[in-house]
């Protein structure tokens, strides 16, 4: 059993690798058709290897999905808020330093997760008919705050409408019959390929980048971030409709000015505790709150504590592979970055991006696609934050809650 | 932090997480259960069953099968299709579940998680 085990942990985080570094490929797509030949697979393998492999591979894959968010600008939607910030490291010639500090929240968020399973277990099943009646009012007054953080009246009524803006778009997306991919197009346009637009038109240079710098981040920073991005990756894990993305606005309120630093760490750890957790709401409210985890449940059904532990394990194995093949697929992507003209990089992310986006929706992909670039150029040209742009998330969550 | 020391530290954490694991499938065990003995303080419990299969059915997502020790329990094994000769020893580790379905007789049934062939 134990080598099944082992060679299901290494499968998962190859496949995890493949998927993270893939614009446009999630976990969820490989996790659906592992649930359709799990028929087929459980003559040969036994169902908690499967979800070992499941869980490799997506705790692999939260690692790993840092990697095209700094250098490509193309984001999944757990990276979305990282584009900016990476993107700036990336200007300074630290997008290494960028996917590094990403790996560290990663990381350390397995470590404290851990730590704390237990606790989380134990609350989980207490808070969770008290936490459905005030996220909503927790979600309200973040967003309140962010918007009143800009600097002049202006900057707050222009990140009100961009937040309305991307919110309303969002909502008619997600409606529209016969779209395949909402998300991708939406994320891509909002975040990636509206500052990958910017930064062309800019003619922005992509320096020499350099992957022996030290890291500029007080250890205090990553502690405070570590911390809230447990803390919050434990809410987004099993309260419905509040994601990674999401819980990362409310964090960034709660940890002071960290920095594009500790905002990298924040992210990259409330991505892989909020993969991680999930394996707690399972087991402690059995409710599924990811596709991986809906994909788990199918397979091997009953989930006890003995494949609770035996998950946890297999998340600190494909920790520790993840943060070495991430650093070394980042150290390759810069010199790739340095040899390739940025500007044909560019050009070739975004004809991909656009392919992708005609390949899975056609015509009116492109359409999404186009408007979504708009409405993110706008809040760039418009000088304020691009964390407004979660309205696409945030507000179709509170109508969620609220109708 | 520095890269080196980050990626021993990771490299450490795969292998207490090997270690750990080795541990887990090894050293954690179900309780073992006669089937008479089952109380509904065993409802939504994994325990540890052996016995002797009566009777097999099974569909292209269920294999059901009647354990005999020689008490009877309805035993019931999702997504997979198997068919389990009558007579074979096995042992089953599954979740003890309340039988709804009086027609099938007795209180419990078991929801397998796993069914190994005893030799």
């Amino acid at each position: 059993m134990i080598i099944e085990l082992l060679i299901a942990i290494l499968a998962g985080v190859l496949v995890g690798t493949f998927t993270g570094l893939t614009p446009g490929i999630h976990i969820n797509l490989v996790t659906v058709i592992v649930v359709a030949s799990s028929v087929f697979l459980l003559d040969f393998i036994p169902p908690i290897a499967i979800g070992t492999f499941i869980i490799a591979m997506a705790i692999t894959h939260t690692f790993l999905d840092a990697v095209p968010g700094v250098y490509l600008g193309a984001p999944d939607d757990a990276q979305a808020l990282n584009v900016l910030p990476g993107h700036r490291m990336l200007i300074k010639g630290q997008g290494h330093n960028a996917v590094k500090l990403n790996t560290i929240g990663s990381f350390f968020a397995v470590i404290l997760s851990l730590v704390l399973f237990p606790l989380f277990i134990l609350s989980m099943a207490f808070l969770y008919p008290f936490a459905r009646k005030f996220i909503v009012f927790v979600l309200i007054i973040a967003v309140l705050y962010l918007v009143l953080r800009e600097h002049s009246v202006a900057k707050k009524v222009a990140a009100l409408v961009v937040f309305i803006l991307a919110g309303v778009f969002a909502v008619l997306v997600f409606n529209l019959p016969g779209l395949r991919q909402p998300l991708f197009l939406l994320l891509s346009g909002l975040f990636g390929f509206s500052i990958l637009l910017v930064s062309l038109l800019e003619n922005a240079k992509i320096p020499e980048q350099k992957t022996c710098e030290e890291l500029n981040i007080p250890k205090k920073n990553i502690a405070k971030a570590t911390f809230a991005a447990t803390g919050f990756g434990f809410l987004a894990a099993f309260l419905p409709g509040i994601g990674s993305s999401e819980s990362a606005i409310v964090a960034s309120t709660t940890t002071g000015d960290i920095g594009d630093e500790g905002f990298l760490v924040l992210v990259g750890g409330l991505n892989t505790a909020n993969m991680l957790i999930s394996v707690c709401s399972i087991y402690a409210i059995d409710k599924a709150r990811n596709g991986a985890i809906i994909a788990i449940n199918k397979v091997i059904g009953v989930i006890d504590l003995k494949t609770v532990l035996v998950f946890c394990a297999s998340a600190l194995i494909a920790a520790g592979l993840a943060v070495v093949i991430c650093l070394y697929v980042s150290k390759l992507f810069c010199k790739l970055v340095a040899k390739v003209d940025y500007r044909i990089l560019v050009i070739t992310i975004l004809v991909f991006i656009t392919a992708l986006g005609f390949y899975f929706d056609s015509v009116l992909g492109l359409f999404v696609l186009a408007v979504s670039t708009a409405i993110g150029i706008a809040a760039s040209q418009l000088g304020i934050g691009k964390n407004h742009l979660m309205g696409c998330l945030i507000i179709p969550v509170l109508f969620y809650f609220l109708l | 932090m520095k890269e080196a020391t980050l990626l021993k530290l990771s490299l450490c954490c795969s292998v207490i997480g090997i270690c750990f694991l080795f541990i887990i499938v090894n050293a954690v065990d179900y309780s073992e259960k006669q089937l008479s003995y089952i109380t509904r303080l065993d409802v939504d419990s994994t325990l540890k069953f052996k016995g002797v299969v009566a009777k097999s059915s099974s569909t292209a997502e269920l294999t059901t099968f009647d354990l005999e020790q020689p008490c009877r329990t309805k035993v019931l094994l999702f997504n997979k299709n198997t068919t389990i000769p009558a007579g074979t020893k096995v042992e089953v580790i599954g979740k003890v579940s309340e039988n709804t379905d009086k027609r099938y007789g007795g209180n419990y049934e078991i929801i397998a998680q796993e069914v190994k062939i005893v030799k």
